[in-house]
């Protein structure tokens, strides 16, 4: 006959195997945010010392790639699992269209005045990698 | 009345404690990912999720990714409150607090 207390003790402790196996599943959000501030740090600082024309080519096919990457994930189910925090106010929507606006304000300012300021572009890649990885942080503290 | 008693019948089941516990964890999951996870088949997976639906536990909710149709299931409130409920008396049965 089976103890009633360990039979309990065993389910709870499968319950919390099983809540943690989807947790570690889920939640490769932060992945994504940190990429994209990586990229920015080390796609925008070369603007300041090297040809724009080339550079612009690599980061124009790199980013290319990495917002269909991103799209694919955040949009089109890619992710078999979505944490209720990540579902509930679809943050991540809200995250990129601010962020969006806050690094097109970014690039305007630094196309004026990248004569004047000479690490114009690195200061951009700065603010704009800033929010993704505070973003990515907050995505892997929620997984 | 005995703890034991207590326990919901629906959720109690092995299959179905599972995935009652896998869904608590998120906010909602792919048919196929809990069917890996529980490791179980198609049809098991869409019996047991069906009983939980007739007993309000589980939302079923169908829909496409691209062109592929895809099956996600949830809990509903009244699930989640269930499976908090049966893991309190599963915790006053194995003598854990907190």
């Amino acid at each position: 006959m089976t103890n009633p207390r360990s039979e309990a003790a065993a389910m709870l402790s499968r319950a919390q195997a099983t809540g943690d196996a989807v947790r570690r599943r889920a939640a490769w959000d932060y992945r994504a945010y940190f990429a994209w501030g990586i990229w920015l740090l080390l796609c925008l600082p070369p603007f300041d010392f090297v040809n724009g024309t080339i550079w612009g080519i690599v980061v124009s096919v790199t980013s290319g790639v990495g917002t269909s990457l991103t799209i694919l994930y955040f949009s089109f189910g890619a992710r078999h699992v979505h944490l209720r925090r990540a579902m509930r106010v679809r943050r991540w929507l809200i995250f990129w269209a601010v962020w969006g606006a806050w690094y097109a304000a970014w690039i305007v300012a630094a196309s004026y005045f990248h004569n004047d300021i000479s690490f114009a572009f690195t200061l951009v890649g700065i603010a704009g990698a800033v929010p993704c990885f505070i973003a990515g942080y907050a995505s892997w503290r929620a997984r | 009345m005995h703890l034991r008693e207590q326990l919901d019948e629906v959720i109690h089941q092995p299959v179905r404690f599972s995935i009652t516990a896998a869904l608590a964890a998120a906010d909602e999951l792919e048919f196929s990912f809990v069917r890996d996870l529980v490791d179980i088949s198609d049809s098991a997976l869409s019996k047991q999720a069906t009983v939980l639906e007739a007993a309000g536990y589980v939302h079923i909710r169908k829909g496409y990714v691209g062109k592929r149709p895809r099956t996600w299931l949830s809990l509903t409130p009244a699930g989640h409150e269930a499976f908090a409920h049966h893991l309190a008396i599963l915790r006053e049965i194995a003598g854990v607090t907190g």
